[in-house]
């Protein structure tokens, strides 16, 4: 037995071989054929809607859970390998919570009289109490990014009570607001998409606009009255039009003016979420408050 | 042992759907690595081995990422699959030995994709609808065209 083959160089690359012999196999088997085929049926079924939309909740489900199959493995490790990184620091992280819990406790004394404080006031003023939100968190599943639209699925769906158009927050700001709710998932516009629009108001100068997401992680400003009246580093918060978004929830600040273009740099840093927050508020007349928004502009 | 043989001519396909699932949050530097990633493996098994990639996996494929992106259900499916029609009269110039022409070679598809691509995804549908209307009018003005030639070269 030779040790070593002689090195043959490969020739161009030749079509594979006809691994179906018979006609009707081939005829099954042919590209055009098929491509015509799956072309016309399936364009036929896509303006069918009650076949269309089923089967677009129905992937959408699925494939959330497949790829939630794929990464649980990879989610696992990392977990683990964060757990051992915290038993190594253990003693540190205590102390360190043993002081925040310290001055928690310390904020909330002082909270609490302020909050009785201003419930005698509102009391005093008749002006009716602030209606308390209810919110539910739920896991990020995945990102999905292809440079156009950007999102995050979530575990969370129908079963936990969301729907369309509910806004969703973390600790440092708005991420976006729920586009899509199945039963065991959804799926989370963020402010960056090039479909999010946000209305909002600038926190020094007062001005009104509307937070318009471009597919980059600076979305811009537009519909806004005096662009020369707004400055850099300034805050952005959501104004409370719209019904969507409830007032005074922090967006991002000011990054850059260019030619009457206004970039704001979101305060949420998108890869780094895990969890998110869903506002249950009931955004029954989402698009048509908004319209008078836009209207009154 | 038929059975397991024949399994693993579904390696193409599960590389696709491995790359869909796991590669859809990829970033390098803020920009996402979709959907040029999901290009990579369509054409190696274009080129090396199109019967493994049957067009009805590549429609499933291509309805899963369309899922996943929040696309119109079969858009990606039409792109993938014409690739796959069209690979095969492509790989004919191609040569195994010679990675950069190979290379090159994914270059100028995954280019060609990436227009069309992001013509229709990024809604300007105008630009692509006037592409159709091209190429279907070409044969007619083309015909015009060439009885004006034969006239006028009679003369000239």
């Amino acid at each position: 037995m030779a040790l070593f083959k002689r090195y043959k160089k490969p020739g161009p690359l030749k079509p594979t071989p006809n691994p179906y012999p018979s006609r009707f196999q081939f005829w099954r088997h042919s590209l055009l054929a098929s491509f015509i085929l799956i072309l016309i049926g399936v364009g036929t079924l896509r303006f069918y809607k009650p076949f269309y939309d089923p089967l677009q909740d129905v992937l959408f489900e699925g494939v959330a859970w497949l790829q939630k199959g794929f990464l649980q493995p990879f989610h696992e490790t990392s977990a683990l390998l964060k757990d051992a990184h915290q038993f190594i620091y253990l003693k540190d992280e205590h102390g360190r919570l043993k002081l925040e819990n310290e001055n928690l406790h310390k904020e909330i004394q002082a909270l609490r009289s302020l909050a009785h404080e201003n419930a005698a006031l509102r009391k005093m003023l008749n002006v009716p109490s602030v209606e308390v939100v209810k919110y539910s968190a739920a896991r990020v599943l995945s990102s999905p990014y292809d440079g156009f639209h950007r999102f995050f699925l979530i575990e969370g769906g129908q079963k936990d009570d969301l729907i369309k158009d509910q806004p969703v927050i973390v600790e440092e700001g708005v991420v976006g607001r729920l586009e899509k709710v199945g039963a065991h998932v959804a799926r989370v516009l963020l402010l960056t998409d090039v479909n999010s629009r946000i209305p909002v108001v600038t926190s020094f100068s007062n001005e009104k606009a509307i937070l318009s997401g471009n597919g980059s992680s600076l979305p811009t400003l537009v519909y806004v009255n005096d662009v020369k009246k707004i400055q850099i580093g300034e805050q952005i918060i959501t104004s409370g039009l719209g019904g969507v978004f409830p007032p005074g929830l922090p967006v991002g600040i000011v990054d850059a003016i260019e030619n009457g273009k206004i970039k704001v740099r979101p305060y949420v840093p998108f890869q780094k979420v895990e969890w998110v927050q869903v506002l249950k508020i009931h955004p029954e007349n989402f698009y048509k408050e908004v319209n008078t928004a836009l209207e009154e502009k | 042992m038929k059975f397991i043989i024949n399994s693993l001519k579904l390696l193409p396909l599960f590389t696709l759907l491995f790359i869909i699932m796991m590669g859809s949050s990829w970033q390098i530097g803020g920009s996402p690595l979709m959907p040029a990633l999901l290009l990579i493996p369509v054409y190696y098994w274009l080129v090396y081995h199109p019967s493994w990639l049957p067009l009805g996996g590549l429609f499933l494929m291509g309805l899963l990422y369309d899922s996943l992106m929040a696309h119109d259900l079969g858009l990606t499916s039409f792109f993938l699959m014409l690739s796959a029609l069209l690979g095969p009269s492509i790989r004919s110039y191609l040569r195994p030995d010679k990675f950069p022409l190979i290379w090159f070679g994914f270059g100028v598809f995954s280019g060609t994709y990436l227009l069309f691509y992001g013509l229709v995804i990024s809604g300007d549908f105008v630009l692509f609808v006037s592409w159709i209307n091209g190429i279907i009018l070409y044969p007619l003005v083309a015909w015009i065209l060439s009885h004006l030639h034969g006239r006028i070269q009679k003369y000239v």
